[in-house]
């Protein structure tokens, strides 16, 4: 008899994914559901919507698939990971929401590459930031650690 | 990302070099405070920390050696990455010791953080990354040492920094010898004894102690002889958590006529011997000692005999230049490790080939050092407390003589 038990996941605008346990508890957040036995009906996930949870569910499923190497596994995740940065950070809020610290991982480092070479004002436009600092603070800074903006 | 919970934002923060982690400080108030917090700066070392062999946040200090006076600038910096590129420049750096008497020296290197000295009363722990520093109190030496050692690491069990002076006077009877051994914790502020005794004699007193995994390594001798090769160099340990003396097991020496040294390398204990060769100077009727090669060996466990392995025999491309050649860093891949030559130039040499890339740094502003001394370090946030030595260092700058031209441009400020 199978031990493969599937899932349903209802995401913010109501739609429904079924999926493997197994695959699913890649996401710590529904690991802890599961064993506390809450999960006979569609597990509610309200801060992820459909479009991003394609998303997740599309990596979890090539992270659990037998006979995948390594290299190809790299291949994936970078065309994975070469979205919009909208769409990134919809992924990362929901990886965080979910809690899959592989994942999470994953995005942070994508993200962080593309902060490396960015200034201060490339990243509160791209990341949608509010400066929140006078022109003689933010000056102030900038003199402190002169070395990092040359 | 406005409303990226900041536990996300600092593990996204901690993954940059740390120069890109200043540069986000303009960002927002609420990034400023993370990336200001003791919190994250532990999380931006212990990510580094974990990356063995990436050099994206590895830098090398270049101490110019300057013969015609000091309280020049004398501290520059260069990124890993930069060994690479065409032209090479260094970036000078801030001296907070800056002296016109003294070329100071970096005697120790640790979580990014340096130990530096003018002499022996004048230290200081500095973070060349944020500009902070920290002097150590003046602590006095007794009559007539032999020699001075100092040695800086973190101590794992107690989260606390400490600096280790070791002081060591001939004894009454011939041939013996006796040290004095106090340590500095940055969690204290200040200087106290340290009751067991040392039994070991240092040997190359200007190699300070070599920082691995919560100790501190010297190479010494259990007796006090001349001349010091005729002994077997032993490894002494220094645990700065329990602040007791020990020896690291060595692989067995089945030749002589070495210097030894240690080096991190890797995240692993290694040393390097220094082999020298006698050579005829056909010119001047001489025979000079000439090195020859440098073998380094890599303890892959530590603490474990049977673990050391030679890794590398380096030869020197010309012989007739050669006097030092100092194993710094892995490259990436590990296969080849970056090499301080002569005190004035960098090599890639391989350890699978016979390859050696000499790394041109005589284009950009190196060309004018005749002479450096090189050290790594990792770019890191480590801050020293609340104790952070809030003197200006312009003031400092109009106090001292020379070098006073960069006073007025406030680069790095307190």
């Amino acid at each position: 008899m199978s031990s493969t038990k599937l899932l349903t996941l209802k995401t913010s605008d109501g739609e429904e994914f079924k999926l493997d346990e197994a695959v699913a508890v890649k996401s710590q957040a529904i690991k802890n559901m599961v064993e506390d036995d809450c999960v006979s009906n569609a597990i509610p996930l309200p801060n992820v919507d459909s479009k991003t949870m394609t998303k997740v569910i599309e990596y979890w499923k090539k992270h659990s698939e037998e006979g995948v190497s390594k290299d190809q596994l790299n291949d994936f995740d970078k065309g994975f990971l070469e979205v919009h940065h909208s769409v990134l950070y919809d992924l990362l809020l929901a990886a965080n929401y979910l809690n899959d610290k592989e994942l999470v991982d994953v995005i942070c480092q994508e993200v962080a590459d593309r902060i490396k070479g960015k200034t201060p004002e490339e990243i509160r436009k791209e990341f949608d930031i509010k400066n929140d600092f006078t022109p003689e603070e933010e000056e102030k800074i900038r003199q402190e650690n002169a070395w990092a903006f040359d | 990302m406005s409303d990226f919970p900041l536990d996300v934002v600092a593990e996204i923060l901690c993954r940059l070099p740390v120069k890109s982690v200043l540069r986000c400080k303009c960002v927002s108030k609420s990034w400023l405070t993370l990336i200001d917090s003791p919190e994250f700066a532990n999380l931006h070392l212990n990510y580094s920390l974990k990356l063995k062999t990436a050099n994206s946040n590895l830098f090398l200090i270049l101490r110019k050696v300057d013969y015609y006076g000091y309280g020049k600038r004398c501290f520059y910096s260069l990124h890993f990455d930069s060994l690479n590129s065409r032209v090479v420049t260094p970036k000078e750096l801030t001296n907070p010791l800056l002296s016109s008497e003294y070329n100071t020296k970096v005697v120790g290197s640790c979580n990014g953080l340096l130990l530096i000295s003018n002499t022996v009363h004048d230290i200081a722990l500095w973070n060349p990354s944020t500009g902070k520093y920290k002097k150590l109190p003046v602590l006095g030496i007794g009559d007539n040492p032999v020699h001075v050692s100092f040695g800086f690491g973190y101590d794992v069990i107690n989260d606390d920094y400490k600096v280790v002076r070791i002081v060591q006077f001939s004894g009454s009877e011939k041939g013996s010898f006796r040290s004095d051994v106090k340590v500095y914790s940055l969690k204290s502020s200040c200087w106290r004894g340290v009751d067991e005794q040392l039994p070991y004699f240092l040997r190359y007193v200007d190699q300070p102690g070599v920082y691995l995994n919560g100790s501190l390594h010297w190479v010494a001798s259990a007796k006090m002889e001349i001349p010091a090769n005729k002994l077997e160099p032993l490894i002494v340990a220094f645990d700065l958590g329990t602040e007791k003396w020990g020896l690291v097991p060595r692989h067995r020496y089945t030749d002589t006529g070495f210097i030894v040294n240690l080096v991190v390398l890797g995240g692993s204990l290694c040393v390097y011997k220094t082999y020298f060769v006698d050579s005829y100077d056909y010119s001047s009727g001489n025979v000079d000692l000439v090195l020859d090669h440098v073998d380094v060996w890599e303890m892959k466990e530590y603490g474990v005999k049977d673990s050391w392995t030679r890794v590398a025999s380096l030869e020197q491309p010309d012989k007739q230049l050669g006097h030092t050649v100092v194993p710094l860093a892995y490259s990436e891949n590990r296969e080849e490790i970056l090499v301080e030559q002569d005190n004035r130039r960098f090599l890639w040499t391989s350890i699978v080939g016979d390859s050696i890339k000499i790394v041109d740094t005589q284009n950009g502003t190196l060309r004018g050092f005749l002479h450096f001394n090189s050290y790594v370090y990792l770019g890191s946030l480590v801050k020293f407390g609340s104790n952070d030595d809030k003197s200006d260092l312009n003031k400092q700058y109009n106090q001292d003589k020379g070098g006073n031209r960069k006073a007025r441009k406030k680069r790095m400020p307190f």
